[in-house]
This record gives structure tokens, sequence and C-alpha cells, in this order.
């Protein structure tokens, strides 16, 4: 059953259920009021009968009980004096009322009814932690399904295929230490652990320090280059590692290498090769000749930096897309014709967009907006785009000096 | 569902408890019976709602329902399953909703258990308890409201773990026992302001309120006793009694309410004292209320953070000045209605109950002026800071109620109206010989100060002279045997309560004494090997060592006990670190018991010079506090079961005289 | 005795104990607050003569770093500072848990004449002991501290209490 429905015919019961105990008493006679003195009189009687007690008993002097039944006597006289008195009154009372009491009964339910409806939230299940957990999978919760796994993992650790499975859920969750951890536990649990696992266990690290290649990585790649000889992921992380410690020239080196040795279909040659030229250009060598124009660069504006390069511009920071998506369309990107990709960079410009619209508050998703409208030629909107910005962040100083250093570079005046 | 069903039902008992107040208030002003009945279906009804609403938030707690604010934020999925229940309330919303159960359990009580009482007097006392209720419940709809929900899609998959402080069994169940406590003395409140609106205080009234107080005095003590128990082995401070300002709120409505237990005896077997009783009954709840207060709003760990944040405090503050404040105007405006009877000789056992009434009554003020004069200094000089310590309340408390722990025996054996202040001295001539006798005892054999000497001969006093006032009433060795087991067995109820709760003080006294003169501590930095002699133990460190519990990382410390050269036992001091973000560590306590009291040994953190820090206690005789505790609780529990609480039931008397008075 | 002379009685009785009683509170007042002060106080307070060496009371502020010194006999020198000013304080006895530099401390003892602080009891801010809330409200004051911590509630039902569960907050500082 639907469960707003049982919500409100089990709300429902329980209002029938108070109204109904509320409301039948009134259709019973009243009881006769006794006067209050007839009370009074069942207490004094049953004082003097344990003071008759203790007597019996000694545990009082005879001169105090005598004082004591005095006292109790004269009070069961005063009481009895008042019962008379109150007889006639009492039996009078008890007409009437029922109607007030009708209505006032009948308002519990309605003003109860009324605030909860402000307050609550009718019928939204409940979310036990296990039933969660168990229904993961069909309700797609992934961080649900990586907190079962934990569970299994947490009694059974040296399970290598929960530890598998794990590793690349806690990355797109974007928990990268959580993924290295878990990365490292398959790499000891594995008999014989193969390059691609020290390449995946490598690449979180980078992930997780934001693009910096520690050196725990690189012996990672390392280890995986000796499992694999010309694996290129290592070498092109490793080149890349070079690239960091300012090596530019062993990295420039391996770099063409790597280019000359990928295989003309392999997508990720357009990306090596731009990095080929940058180095040239700084190391002053000859440029090679680069696919290069407004569609590919428009598609880095719009997206994040990519996973592999040097940190983390603020651009890619929260409210981005998590790397993996990123990689996830460029990849999709990269087989596709001109138009379709032309079509997906628009697409993505234009989501990006209204995802602004709706969270303002994303400095770097601003900036890439403005980026690739005027990548993509749209002067007039990539104008609008800064001008907006620049009212979200009006009490911004960073930001404002940052839009308009950005503007300055790819020559828009707001 | 269940958690919005639980929502709906507090909603509901919000109604109820509204109904509760006006429909038999006005049966009762207008003398109309059909309106004055329908308190009792209305009690009945409010209380299964509450218990359906905290039963919700129980489940949702059971069940690690993370949808659930109140859940997320104070538990955790790794939780022993005692502690998710537990949990429902170490918390503020959910104990706020406990304290409503608690009250709405005692209105439940009274409708159901009073066929003796007047229906005028039962519906106005109905409604007085539905008016507190109504207070609290809008309290917690609105401002404190445990159900509030995480918005869909964005439900946390692990709470923030709940006061590790608070996961033991002792301190799960001090809240309960404590609001039992706090909330029983509404009942009294709610008589007190029905006999003001009547006008009648009697021998009868205070009849029907003395079981209700009782209840609420063992509530209270057992509440207070557990708590000073955790603290004595969970805080790792080697005490037991700290005065902090959270103690005190909990102490006062103690003193009041032990003060009104006495002054009703005096109300219903003398008739006298009626306006004082009354008065006390409302000073006992605003106590409890003031406790409420101030461990609810925050203001005691901060007056900055309350006034952050103060819309929970003034709220309460709210409750509070219209429940004390309107019962201390009816009390003025109608306590002249309530007439005197029965005059008594200073002598007597009115004048030992007065005597009782006004030095608790001192030690209360005490207490209140103590605990509240560094929030007031605060406020006024705008942020000044000062304290007022364990020495202002040891002088001021211990000066007050020492004279009461003196008089104390001679009290029961005083008779009414006229007492015989010499034969009562003759009747405790045992009692006084053995006090005198473990002074001197005491001062010779162990040292020790005058005063601690002096300590021990009262709490013997106290102990002797409870004891010997029992043998009087029951002749031990003046009847025969015979006679004598008769009278022990018909002892009534009432007569045990105090002999029990009487002997209880006594052993309190004699463990504080004790274990506070006597104590040997050592706080010293060990590194693994080191050996400490302490109170003729000797302790030995062994090391340390990390061991995971359930939901936390334990730092185990290992002794091991020797004594006269042989091994006693090993022993294990930890500090716990829990999961969730309230990663404060607390410290287990490794306690060797012996006869002679405790070996106290509670680790703390690495120190600053290197080792491990350690602390080390002998508390001798401590376990005679519990035992006193015990005794008092036991003694609550005992005048509870006695007959004559429950009166019989009134009938339409027919004939002329309902007893013939004295022979 | 009348009964009327027997109240009147009673209610000077009562009316001379409540005076006793009254004088004795107020006397164990004076004797035994103490003051709270951080070391600008103590400077400030000292300028203007409203504070004499020899009184008794509670210095709080953060163990200035590079103070802590162990002497020979046992004796540890440290310094307190709220940043503006810096009061050395000497200390013979076991350290607390959680005493560091850089960590709140509170220390009750009494000031020298020569404007060193002798102290007999020192708590450190985290030590289960004792959180010296004076010293997060005055710190917070200075804005030393950024985040307030309103959440104190559960711990504060137990007894004892106030104090751990005040540390229990402080744990986010």
């Amino acid at each position: 059953m639907d469960a707003n429905v049982m919500f409100w015919l089990l709300a429902g019961v329980m209002m029938a259920v108070v109204l109904a105990l509320l409301l039948l008493p009134l259709l019973r006679r009243p009881g006769r009021a006794l006067a209050r003195a007839e009370y009074d009189l069942a207490v004094y009687r049953d004082q003097l009968r344990e003071l008759e007690q203790e007597v019996e008993q000694g545990l009082i002097g005879k001169e105090e009980a005598e004082r004591a039944r005095n006292a109790i006597a004269r009070r069961i006289l005063a009481a009895d004096k008042a019962r008379q008195q109150a007889q006639a009154q009492v039996d009078g009372a008890g007409r009437g009322g029922v109607l007030a009491a009708i209505g006032a009964t009948l308002l519990v339910p309605v003003a109860a009814l009324a605030f909860y409806l402000n307050t609550g939230e009718p019928g939204r299940p409940d979310m036990p932690l296990q039933q969660r957990l168990a229904n993961a999978a069909q309700n797609n919760d992934l961080a649900a399904l990586v907190k079962r796994a934990e569970q299994r993992l947490a009694t059974n650790p040296d399970d290598l295929r929960g530890w598998l499975a794990l590793a690349p859920a806690y990355e797109q969750l974007g928990r990268m230490d959580k993924a290295v951890e878990a990365w490292r536990k398959a790499i000891e649990l594995s008999e014989k652990p193969d390059a691609d696992l020290y390449n995946s266990y490598a690449e979180a690290l980078v992930r997780a320090s934001q693009g910096r290649i520690p050196d725990q990585a690189v012996r990672a790649f390392r280890k995986a280059l000796d499992l694999a000889p010309g694996n290129p992921m290592s070498r092109y992380y490793l080149a890349m590692a070079d690239l960091q410690a300012g090596r530019r020239e062993q990295a420039y080196d391996a770099l063409k290498k790597l280019l000359d040795d990928l295989p003309q279909d392999v997508p990720a040659r357009r990306t090596i090769a731009q990095q080929v030229q940058q180095l040239a250009m700084m190391l002053g060598k000859a440029p090679g000749s680069l696919p290069s124009g407004p569609v590919a660069m428009a598609a880095q504006a719009s997206s994040s930096s990519s996973a592999s390069s040097a940190p983390a511009s603020e651009a890619g920071a929260a409210g981005g897309p998590s790397a993996d998506a990123v990689r996830e369309r460029m990849r999709a990107m990269q087989n596709a014709s001109p138009q379709e990709r032309m079509a997906m960079i628009r697409n993505m410009v234009e989501s990006l967009d209204a995802r602004l619209q709706e969270d303002p508050d994303d400095l770097g998703g601003w900036l890439r907006l403005i980026r690739a409208r005027k990548v993509l030629g749209e002067d007039d909107k990539a104008r609008a785009a800064l001008k907006r910005a620049n009212e979200v962040f009006a009490n911004d100083e960073e930001a404002r000096r940052k839009l308009e250093v950005l503007a300055a570079q790819i020559g828009i005046a707001p | 569902m269940i958690v919005e069903l639980g929502h709906f039902a507090l909603v509901l008992a919000l109604g109820v408890a509204i109904y509760l107040t006006l429909v038999p208030l006005y049966g009762a002003a207008t003398g109309n019976v059909r309106l004055m009945e329908l308190a009792v279906p209305a009690a009945i009804v409010k209380f299964f709602l509450i218990a359906f609403s905290f039963a919700a938030l129980t489940v949702a707690y059971i069940n690690s329902d993370f949808s659930v604010l109140n859940v997320w934020q104070n538990s955790h999925s790794a939780k022993p399953f005692i502690y998710k229940i537990t949990g429902t309330w170490a918390n503020h919303e959910g104990s706020m909703l406990l304290w409503v159960l608690v009250l709405a359990s005692f209105t439940l009580a009274i409708a159901l258990f009073s066929g003796n009482l007047p229906q005028s007097l039962k519906a106005r006392v109905l409604g007085v308890q539905g008016s507190i209720s109504t207070a609290f419940l809008v309290y917690l709809v609105t401002v404190s409201s445990p159900f509030v929900r995480i918005p869909e899609g964005r439900v946390p998959l692990e709470g923030q773990g709940m006061n590790p402080l608070l996961q033991d069994p002792a301190l799960a169940m001090h809240p309960p026992m404590l609001y039992a406590g706090y909330v029983g003395f509404s009942v009294a409140f709610a008589f007190a302001i029905a006999a003001l609106m009547e006008g009648k205080v009697d021998s009868a009234w205070a009849r029907w309120v003395r079981p209700w107080t009782l209840a609420a005095w063992t509530f209270l003590t057992a509440g207070i006793a557990l708590g000073s128990w955790w603290a004595y082995y969970e805080l790792g401070w080697g005490g037991w009694w700290f005065w902090d300002p959270v103690e005190n709120a909990s102490f006062m409505p103690w003193l009041a309410g032990t003060a009104l237990l006495h002054s009703a005896i005096v109300v219903e077997k003398r008739n006298s004292l009626k306006t004082w009783t009354v008065l006390l009954a409302i000073i006992a709840f605003s106590f409890s209320l003031i406790g409420t207060f101030l461990v609810r709003s925050g203001v005691l760990s901060s007056v900055h953070a309350f006034a952050v944040d103060p819309e929970r405090g003034v709220f309460i503050l709210g409750i509070l000045a219209f429940f004390i404040g309107g019962a201390l105007f009816l009390y003025a405006a109608r306590a002249h209605t309530l007439k005197l009877e029965g005059g008594f000789e200073p002598v007597s056992r009115e004048g030992a109950l007065v005597l009782n009434n006004v030095l608790l009554s001192a030690a209360l003020a005490a207490v209140f002026i103590g605990t509240l004069f560094p929030l007031a200094y605060e406020a006024v000089t705008g942020g000044e800071k000062i304290t007022v310590g364990a020495p202002y309340f040891n002088l001021t408390f211990g000066t007050l109620i020492i004279p009461l722990l003196v008089i104390l025996p001679f009290g029961p054996l005083l008779a009414w109206k006229r007492g015989n202040l010499k034969g009562t001295f003759r009747k405790l001539r045992t009692a006084a010989a053995l006090a005198a006798f473990s002074a001197l005892v005491t001062a010779l054999l162990f040292g020790g100060s005058i005063m601690a000497a002096l300590g021990v001969a009262l709490g013997v006093w106290l102990v002797a002279g409870a004891l010997e006032e029992w043998a009087h009433r029951v002749m031990l060795f003046k009847a025969p045997f015979k006679v004598v087991r008769n009278r022990i067995f018909s002892m009534p109820g009432h007569m045990w309560a105090m002999t029990l709760a009487h002997a209880g003080v006594g052993f309190i006294v004699l463990g504080a004494i004790i274990s506070t003169a006597w104590k040997s501590e050592e706080i010293r930095a060990l590194k693994p090997g080191d050996r400490v002699p302490i109170a003729g133990y000797e302790v030995v460190f062994k090391g340390e060592r990390e061991v995971p519990g359930p939901n936390y990382l334990a730092l185990q410390g290992m002794f091991e006990i020797f004594k006269d050269g042989r091994k006693v036992t090993d022993a294990i001091s930890e500090k716990r670190t829990f999961l969730g973000r309230r990663n404060m560590p607390t410290t287990e306590v490794a306690l060797v018991y012996s006869w002679k009291g405790d070996l106290y040994i509670a680790i703390g953190d690495q120190s600053a010079l290197g080792g491990r820090t350690v602390r080390m206690y002998f508390e001798p005789f401590i376990y005679l506090l519990w035992i006193g505790a015990l005794l008092m609780v036991f003694g609550g529990i005992t005048g509870l079961l006695d007959r004559r609480f429950r009166v019989g039931v009134a009938e339409r008397t027919e004939s002329r005289l309902a007893a013939q008075p004295a022979e | 005795m009348t009964r009327k002379q027997q109240r009147t009685m009673l209610i000077l009785g009562a009316l001379v104990f409540l005076g006793l009683a009254a004088g004795l509170v107020l006397y164990a007042l004076r004797d035994t607050l103490v003051f709270f002060y951080t070391p600008s106080e103590v400077s400030e307070k000292l300028a203007q003569k409203e504070l004499q060496p020899g009184v008794r009371l509670r210095l709080g502020g953060l163990v200035a770093k590079g103070s802590v010194k162990l002497l020979d006999d046992g004796v540890i020198r440290f310094a307190v500072t709220d940043t503006a000013k810096t009061l050395p304080v000497t200390f013979k006895g076991i350290l607390p848990d959680l005493f560091r530099e850089g960590q709140g401390v509170v220390a009750e003892g009494r000031l020298q004449p020569d404007g060193t602080f002798v102290a007999d009891t020192v708590l450190a801010k985290h030590d289960e002991k004792y959180m010296p809330r004076e010293v997060a409200d005055s710190l917070k004051k200075k804005g030393l501290w950024q985040h307030v911590q309103k959440e104190q509630e559960a711990a504060s039902s137990a007894p004892g209490a106030t104090t751990a569960a005040a540390a229990a907050a402080s744990s986010g500082y």
C-alpha cells in the first residue's frame, strides 16, 4: 500500500480512538458526586483504625493516644457536619455542559491536524539504516552500497573482490583517501598484483593529492611499468611526475616517445600531443603540428581540467562534475563526429548555465561558462554571464578580481 | 512512517493536554460532574499518545534512522544495542520527550489510582497536571521537536555518535530516575494548587499527597545516587560529589522534597503547618523546574552560549516564570483561607519536624545562592567571572546540616504536641555511648583530625540512634521473644521506612567522612615497571596496549596489584576514544574492592614530562555511601508499600454518625 | 505560653536563625569566592589598585609557546598569555594530562609581589577534570577561538558533567 495512504489511515485510526475515548463518557449518565466530606470521613476512619492498632501494639503512649483520638474525633464530627450541609448542593450539579465538552473534544484532532500539516511531513517513510542498505542497489544509492560493502569487509577484511569493487565506488563518491586505502588493501591481498592494479592505486593517490604526484605514486607507477613494460598509463604519469619535479627535458622526451608509441586511434593522443607542443614551446623546440581548434578548447574550458593535469584549478573544485564523469564525457566526445561533438559541447555549456542559475555561488563554474561562451564565439552571452557573475559576487572582491582578469585575458569587456 | 506517526501523536497529545487543562478545571469551577469526570479518559489518552510518540523515537534510534535529525546528531550505527535505546533520551529533545512521558505516567497514575479522591479535587489536580503537560508539549513541538527530518536525498549514512560519557549503564538509568523524581513533585504541586483553589488543606489532603511525595522522593534519591556513583567510577577524579551546578540542580529539589515529606506528616497527624506545607510543595516542584532549566538551557556551560542561542532557554524560563510565579501568586492570594488548627510546644514531634524544615530550607537556600551567584554576577557585571567552589558549599551546607543530623535521632522519639526531652535523652543512651566511644577509638587508634573523629561519631550516632529507636519500638530485650517477633512483623511500612532512611543517612555520613578524611592519593607519571605503594598495596604499572571495542578504541593501562608481597589481582584502566564526531576520550577506572575500601586507578594522558599520568586513590569504606543510599531508597519503597497509603474509598454514608469518638 | 506567644516566639526564632544563616552565606561567599582573570586583566587591575598581590585568583589563558621549563627541585615554570600580556607562573606538582604549549590553561594560586604567579592547581583545557569555560569565553571575546559551539546539551544531564560536556563541545576547537 502507498505509504501516504497507510499513514493517513493510521493517523485516522488514532484520531478516531482519541475521539471515541473522550466522547463515550459523555453518553453515560454522570456518576453521582459525593460530598468532599464523605472522602474526608473515609480518611479519618482509616486514621482511627490505625491509631487503635498502634495502641493495641503498644507503639504509642496512653496519654498520647488519647490526645490523638480526640483530635481525630473532632475532625470526624466537623466532616460529618459539612457532609450534611453539602448534600443538597451536590445533588443538583452535573447537568449541561455536554455540548461544550463535545465541541472541545472535536477541536482536539482538528487543531492537531492543522498544526501537524504545518510542521510534519505526512506519509514520509522511515529510513532505517539496514533497510536502506538492503535496498541500495535498486535505489541506486551508491553511498549506501559503499556502506554495505564496508560492513561486509569489516567482518571479512580479506575479501579481495570486495576491495576491488569498493575502490572505484569510493572514487566515484570523491572519497579519494578511502579509495587509496582500498586499492592498497587490494594490492596486499592479491597474490600477483598486476600493472593495472598498481596504476589504479597510484592514480588514486594522485587524485587524493589534488593532482600532485607523490613519491608513493611514483614508486607504484614504476612497479606497474616493471610488471608491464611500455604501459602507456604508467609512462604518462611518470612523465608528469618529471614535469612536476621541474625536469622538463626528461618529461618532454618521455611524452614524445609515448606519443610515437601510441597507435593513431587512441583518443588520449590529442591531450598528450598538446602537452608535447606546450613543452616544446617552453623549451624552445620546433613545434609539431597538432590538432587544435575551437572545439577542443571549448570542451576543455567547459569541463574541469582533466585528471592528469597538474593541481586542480579552482574551476575543478567543489561543484564541478566528478573527474570520472568528465573523463567519461571526454571519451565520448573524442569518438563523436564534429557536429555531434559541437552539439555535446553546447549541451554541456547550456547545462552548466542552467546549473549556475540555481546555484550561483560557484565561482569556478562562472569562470568556465564565460570562457566557454567566448570560445564558442558567443561573445554576447559571455558578456551577459560576466555581468551576472559580477552581480552574484558583488561583495566578494577576490572573485570580482578573478572575473576581471579572465575578461581581460579572453578579451571581452563587461 | 512510524516516525511521522510519532510526530502526529505528539501533536495530538498536545491537543488532549489542552483539553485536559480546560475541561476538568471548568467543570470543577462550575460544579459540573460530567466535565470533571472527563479528566480521567483524557489523562489515559494523553499517556498513550505520548508513550506511542516516545516509542516511535526509540524505534528510530534502534533502526539508526538518520533521516531523523535528532537520531543523526546523537547516534551511531556501531553503538551497542542498549545504548541505541538509551540514546533516545541522552540528548536534549529526547530527554524533554522523556520528561513529558514521565509526567504523563504520573498523571495516568493519579487518574487510575485515586478513586479515594473527591471528584473536584481530582479534576483540579489532573487539570493542573494537564497545564504543565501543555507547556512542555508546546515547547517540544515548536522549538525542540525530536521529529525534525533531514530532507530526502541528503540523508547521511552515519550518525554523529552519542556523547561517550553517557554510554554507561548507570548513567543510562540516571535520567529516567531523576525525571521521575523531578516530575513526581508535580503531583504534590498540583495538589497544592488544587487545595489553594478549593481553599481546603487538611489531614485528609496530606494523606493523599504523602504517597506521591514519597514516590517522587524515592525516585529522586535513586537518581542522584546513581549519578553520584557514576561520577565516582567514570570521571576518574576519585570523588563522588563535586557541588557541580548540575548536581546541585538535582539536589535542590531533593532538599525541598525531603522537607515536604516531613512537614506533610505534621499536616496529616496534627492538621498544622498547612500553609507552609503548601508552600513547600510549590517550592519543591519549582526547584524541579529550575533544575530542568539550568541543565537544559545551556545557561550553566556558558551564559554567553545562552545569550547566543536563547530561544530554548527563554522558552523554559517562560514556563518557569508562569508556573512558579502563578503558583506563588495564588498562594499569596489564597493562603489565608487555610484555617489553622493544633498548637504545639517547642519540644515535641512537631517542633522537631519544624526544626528539620527550617534547617533543610536554609541549606537549600545556601545551595541555591551558591549555584546561581556566579551566573548572576556574570550577568550583572557584564562578563566578570567568579567561581563558587566546594569550599563555599562545604562551609555553608555543612554548618546548616550538622545540627539537623545531631537532632535527627530525637525526633521520632518525641511525642506529638508535648515531648519530654529528658526521657528522650534516656532512650538514646546506648547510641550516645556508642558515638562517644567511636570518636575516642578513631581519634586514638586511627589518627585523623578531631573533626574527622567527630564526623565518625555523628555517623555512628545516626545509625545507632535509628536502631535504638527501632529497638524501643519492638521492645527488644524487654519483652519475651514472641512479643518482640510479633512486633517486628506487625510494624507498619512507614515505620520501617523511617528507620531505614534515617540509618541510611548515618551510613552516608560515615562513608563520606571516612573516605574523605582517610583517603590516600598518588598522582604520578609512570613508566612500565614502576611500582607505587599506596595504602598497604603496591601498584605495578605493566604497560599499555590498544584494544578495539564495539564503537571505540581503548587504550588500556595494565596494572598488577600486590599486597604484603603477594599478588592480589590484575587491574586494567582504560581511556576510550569513541567513533563519531564527539571523539572526547572517556576513562574507565580500575577498581579493586575490599572490605576496607576501594583501590581506584585511573590512567590519564601522556605526561608532559614523559610517562603516563596515573591517578591512584584508596577510598576507605566508600561503599558505606552506596549502602546508605540503598537503605534510603529501600526505605522509600517500604513506605510506599504501607497499607495506610491506600485509603479506603468513600461511600455515601447514610447513617447519621460515622464513628464513635473515643471510648 | 499562649498560642499567640508561641507563634511570636517561633517567628522570632526563625528570623534570628535566618539572619544567622544569611550571615553565614555572605561570609562564606566572601571568603571562598575566586575571581577569574586573564593576564591583561591582572595587569590592568594591578595598575588600578583593584587587585593586590597575595589574593587568591584564577589565571586563565594559553600556555606561551616555548615557556615551559623544568627547574631543579621539581618546580615547573611556564608563562600564561592572552596574546596581549604574558604572566610567568611557577608550579610544583604533576601537570595535568592535556597541558600543552599553546593550549588553554587555568592556574589557581596567588600573585607574588615580584609579579610571578605561584599556582597550587593547574587545570588544562581538555583535561576531563576541568574545562575552563572562562578561558573559552574570554578568548572567544578576543576572537582567538572562532567557533562558538552551542551544542552543550547531552552530557549536561549528568551530574558532574557540565565540565566534561564543555570539554566534549570544545574538542571541536
